[in-house]
């Protein structure tokens, strides 16, 4: 059963505040109809974002092959699903420092591609993406994890996750090379307050 | 879970980052692929083994609770949890634990911390030999009324594995 939250995003454009839902647990029929308008808005648009073939429905089976480690939520605003992410629930630390700890892993996160630069010059939201990272930094709490999160970053996004203070470590060569890196108890609280 | 997404938040990340994408994953479905390709039966022995865990778990709390004497209420009373995850985790339902929750049973039933996370596939599985002896301790304990003192010896002989797991 899904699970909603009121969040903030804002309207490209203007920097006007959207009231939006984060939903924690997203339904299969959700993600479907988020997967057809994504690959509808690819098509006519084109653009080729690095993610531009993922396919949600299929990251959704994780959810119900893996119902206990993976978690799928989405932020929806204006009737449509603006972003998605695919958690892994207690997977271990890297970091030498936070060794023995477990954390909330983001296997996937990417704004519709609407809310992209990569896919359109006039996105229609923005802060999708790092309002997710947020519900990512709560679930982690939530889990007794303080707030500790990894992901593998795609190459256009690793300057941002510098910018927030995550720890870098560096290229992962069993994950085609993409940069891994985690957010510590402290990275996210100093994240939390912005 | 609670969100704090204030207006102030949204507008200092807008104005520092905002010509920045935040995306996260592996470039292709690659990976989901490896997992999805596997042999039919590759995939049917992830399920058993899911479905031995989660016996195993319903069976070793269900005996510890019976031969505290409590019902399934006063279980989740007392660790101060959901009564429905209780009832799930009896009945071998898979819902999400928090880890919290997995905390507070282990430690109102005095079973070790880290096996029940294991069961509740909470944390990462290793192959070893712990799907086997959850499906042992599956296969030689009973579910009757009262726990007989069988019951009890191979509970006790299983959560003896389970320490001895976590300190390894």
């Amino acid at each position: 059963m899904s699970d909603r939250y009121e969040v903030l995003i804002l309207e490209a454009a203007t920097n006007d505040v959207a009231k939006a839902s984060l939903i924690v647990d997203i339904a299969r029929d959700a993600i479907e109809a988020a997967q057809r308008a994504f690959t509808e808005f690819h098509s006519k648009n084109g653009g080729s974002p690095e993610h531009a073939h993922w396919d949600w429905t299929k990251k959704f089976q994780l959810t119900v092959d893996y119902e206990l480690t993976y978690k799928m939520l989405g932020i929806e605003c204006g009737g449509q699903v603006q972003g998605l992410m695919l958690i892994a629930v207690g997977k271990d630390c890297k970091i030498p420092s936070q060794k023995g700890k477990n954390l909330v892993y983001v296997d996937y996160l990417s704004a519709a591609p609407w809310n992209s630069k990569a896919t359109t010059a006039t996105p229609k939201y923005k802060l999708v993406g790092k309002v997710l990272l947020q519900a990512a930094v709560e679930l982690s709490e939530d889990e007794g994890f303080r707030g500790r999160i990894g992901l593998h970053s795609l190459p256009q996004s690793e300057t941002w996750y510098t910018n927030i203070g995550m720890t870098d470590l560096g290229k992962d060569t069993a994950y085609l090379n993409l940069k891994y890196f985690e957010m510590t108890p402290e990275q996210a609280s100093a994240f939390q307050k912005g | 879970m609670k969100m704090k997404v204030t207006k102030e938040w949204l507008l200092k990340n807008a104005n520092r980052d905002q010509d920045l994408e935040v995306t996260a994953g592996f470039l292709v479905d690659e990976k989901l692929d490896a997992v999805y390709g596997r042999n039919k039966k590759e995939q049917e022995d992830q399920k058993e083994d899911i479905e031995s865990r989660l016996t195993a778990l319903a069976q070793l709390i269900n005996i510890r609770r019976r031969i505290q004497g409590w019902t399934m209420e006063q279980l989740a009373d007392k660790a101060d949890v959901d009564l429905q995850d209780v009832v799930c985790l009896e009945k071998g339902i898979p819902v999400h634990l928090s880890v919290r929750t997995i905390h507070k049973l282990s430690g109102v039933l005095d079973l070790p911390h880290s096996g029940l996370l294991r069961l509740s596939g909470a944390t990462v599985q290793r192959k070893d030999d712990f799907i086997e002896h959850a499906l042992r301790f599956v296969a030689r304990s009973q579910k009757e009324t009262k726990t007989t003192r069988q019951e009890i010896k191979v509970f006790e002989e299983y959560v003896k594995f389970l320490a001895e797991e976590q300190g390894k």
